[in-house]
């Protein structure tokens, strides 16, 4: 085992019929991480997981898996990637046992126990035919046969759309249970904002094919808040006017988002703010909103 | 071991697709157990049926394979799996092998018809398996049943006008179309990207969206909110389908004249008191019927697609598109049909078929597409769809006893143009009764992304 990247993004782009999905995307993932990938409709998460995982052949620059590029991965290495697309690609008309064994038996270890747990957990009947099961009993089926061999990469792209709120926490808990492990790393897209602020440890903000923001769940609560000023006052002039995301003014007074708190914290600017004005710090989801307000 | 077991597995797949197709191998194996009781018996008049299992089990390499490995390969988390890719296309090739192996049994046991004759057989069977395959190429099972039915009408009355070069030729194109396949599959840029297969062959079968001026004509009252995921369930536009249709066509035309070309030169060098007159007769008359199958394919593929699409894709209040589709599928039908029509009329002018084997394959075509339309949609409507299916077995059975020569042809033909034409009015007649209740006024279209049509 190598101590390349689990994945590495380097300039990525994807162009459909001259239409820019994906931009110019760098980054990194190491073992042991739970990235949440965020963005509205059409902002390009599918694209950018598709193309990472080589799906689709990028127009310019790479993507490569545990340190070989995307397209081409041996063997070893799709062995230790796992993956859940947005709409199951179940095999219809076979059973849900008989597809696990099919998949099964194209890899070098399967944790027949784990699947069997997961089966009997989440209640997926596996005797029954793939096209008599439910679209929620589809995806955990899809779901249990991504994490079977339990890869050291997991990709899901939406996996809790079509989950009831109950399989969508147990989903949640084995996903804290893998990320417990810390050498396995899962990628996830999803809406559900308040999924990711309990199983992810960094985030990824998409807009418009661009990685917006990267960053961990600790480093968005201190850099991003929220000052609620009275009708007339004015923020420090110590602020920066890039670090002011946008501004919404009312009868009552102005509200700012900001980012790069941190800095301004450390330089004791909590204290010159104007007085009955109030700073917050924002949930996962405030900030999803704000961002897109 | 490993590799073993999982070259069994995915030969299982392919061969039975979670048992789809099991019906059709049986019926072929059913048809070979006859001819062979007609080897070991005193009917030996039985022995015709060795050349319909024939059809049927060579059949199967072209469109179930190549339907199946598509499937397996086109998925993504498939694609994720370790040796796939080498595992499938050699579990191919050994079935293709198998299915030659077959063939090459079902003519050393069959003496009595001359192996010309078999080779022209086993070359229609993959020609319209290829059709077949094209048309279930996109997952409609029942498109099985255009190869098969066309394959017997092919069998039954062009057998005698083909000569065994053209045969050849057809056999060598299909074949080619075949390794295609596969040399796409095995060769693609990236060796784990979702297998795309695309190829003048296939263009008339891509989705194409109806452009917004015309859904607009159709739909007036369709909030614009909900173009997007109209245009896209209503698969392809008449101008669309036929330019591409056209594509096809002259690849097609172009792949046959210099097919015969090539065969004319080399039976010529080999044997200069073969005519010249028959050969291109020959030759034009598989063109025309080709183009024909596919004008047909081309009307069953679209009615297939937009009903599938209407039955899965819309959910609770699918119906309401309902009165636009029949219109337009009736009007895309009756295009194709008339088409097919012209390019069989003109094949009779240069060919030596009577008018009764033009009729019959006409009713042939309107059979398959009428019943495979009504069974996709009306059938799923009442439940009454496996019934369906299973009358479509009748009209080839039909057939079947009309190529073991034991029956009195002229009853038979009578007794399947009765049920060419009863059985889709019957099902015509029942879907109007299943849908006077529904009340289009009230029933709303959902607004359904773009993405997820």
């Amino acid at each position: 085992m190598t101590n390349a990247p689990s994945l590495q993004l380097t300039n990525l782009s994807k162009q459909f019929d001259q239409v820019s999905v994906l931009k110019d995307l760098s980054a990194n993932v190491h073992s042991g991480e739970v990235i949440g990938l965020l963005g509205l409709n059409g902002a390009g998460k599918t694209t950018l997981l598709e193309t990472a995982l080589g799906f689709s052949l990028p127009s310019q620059g790479m993507a490569s898996v545990f340190g070989q590029t995307s397209t081409s991965m041996d063997g070893t290495t799709k062995a230790r990637v796992g993956f859940v697309p947005q709409r199951d690609e179940l095999l219809e008309g076979m059973k849900g046992s008989g597809y696990l064994k099919l998949i099964a038996e194209f890899y070098p270890r399967w944790n027949h126990a784990l699947v069997q747990r997961l089966a009997s957990e989440w209640q997926v009947p596996l005797d029954t035919k793939i096209n008599k099961l439910s679209i929620g009993q589809r995806q955990k089926l899809s779901i249990i046969a991504a994490l079977g061999h339990e890869p050291d990469l997991i990709v899901l792209d939406e996996p809790v759309a079509s989950l009831d709120p109950v399989a969508r926490r147990q989903f949640l808990k084995e996903l804290v249970d893998i990320a417990s492990s810390q050498t396995r790393t899962i990628l996830l897209s999803t809406h559900i904002v308040s999924d990711l602020e309990r199983v992810a440890s960094r985030v990824w903000f998409m807009q418009q094919g661009k990685l917006t923001i990267d960053a961990s769940i600790d480093e968005l609560k201190e850099n991003f808040v929220r000052v609620q000023l009275p009708a007339g006052a004015k923020l420090p002039a110590s602020i920066d006017a890039q670090s002011i995301l946008h501004t919404r003014t009312t009868a009552t007074g102005t509200t700012v988002l900001l980012k790069d708190w941190q800095q301004y914290s450390a330089q004791g600017l909590h204290n010159a703010l104007p007085a009955q004005s109030s700073l917050e710090t924002l949930s996962l989801e405030e900030l999803f909103l704000e961002l897109h307000a | 071991m490993k590799a073993v077991q999982q070259h069994i597995l995915i030969l299982k797949h392919l061969l039975t697709l979670g048992g789809r197709v099991y019906w059709i191998a049986c019926l072929g194996l059913l048809c070979f157990a006859v001819g062979m009781a007609g080897v070991f018996s005193e009917h030996s008049e039985l022995r015709a049926f060795l050349l319909a299992g024939t059809v049927f089990l060579t059949g199967l390499p072209v469109f179930f394979l190549s339907s199946n490995l598509c499937e397996l390969l086109g998925k993504k988390t498939l694609a994720l799996l370790p040796n796939i890719h080498s595992t499938s296309i050699r579990a191919c090739w050994l079935l293709t092998t198998v299915n030659a192996l077959l063939f090459l049994i079902s003519i050393s046991l069959n003496h009595t018809e001359p192996p010309a004759n078999l080779l022209t057989s086993f070359a229609i069977a993959y020609s319209c398996g290829s059709l077949g395959y094209m048309a279930i190429l996109r997952g409609h099972s029942q498109g099985l049943l255009l190869p098969i039915g066309s394959a017997y009408v092919c069998q039954q009355w062009l057998l005698p006008l083909l000569n065994a070069w053209v045969a050849l030729g057809m056999l060598c194109l299909c074949t080619g179309y075949w390794v295609y396949l596969l040399h796409c599959a095995a060769n693609q840029k990236a060796p784990h990207l979702p297998l795309k297969v695309s190829g003048p062959l296939l263009l008339p079968f891509s989705k194409q969206q109806l452009p917004s001026r015309y859904l607009n004509q159709l739909l007036p009252q369709t909030p614009e909110t909900h173009c997007s995921a109209v245009e896209s369930l209503l698969l392809g536009s008449p101008s669309s389908t036929q330019g591409r249709l056209l594509q096809s066509l002259l690849v097609m035309m172009g792949a046959g004249v210099l097919l015969t070309a090539i065969l004319l030169f080399i039976q010529f060098r080999n044997d200069s008191t073969v005519s010249l007159a028959v050969a291109i007769d020959s030759s034009l008359l598989v063109l025309f019927l080709s183009c024909a199958v596919v004008f047909c394919s081309t009307a069953h593929h679209a009615s297939t697609e937009r009903s599938r699409t209407l039955w899965l894709r819309i959910g609770g209040t699918r119906l309401a598109l309902w009165p636009h589709l029949e219109k337009l599928f009736w009007q895309q039908f009756a295009m194709h049909v008339v088409l097919a029509g012209v390019l069989i009329v003109v094949a009779l002018i240069l060919s030596e078929l009577s008018l009764f084997t033009v009729l019959m394959m006409l009713l042939n075509a309107l059979w398959l597409e009428v019943t495979i339309y009504y069974s996709n949609t009306w059938g799923k409507v009442s439940g009454i769809a496996w019934p369906l299916r299973i009358a479509f077995l009748i009209p080839l059975v039909i057939l079947l006893a009309y190529t073991a020569q034991t029956f009195n042809r002229t009853a038979l033909a009578s007794i399947a143009t009765v049920i060419f034409i009863a059985v889709p009015w019957f099902l015509r007649q029942r879907s109007k009764r299943a849908f006077a209740t529904v009340d289009w006024q009230t029933v709303k279209l959902p607004a359904v992304p773009l993405h997820h049509v």
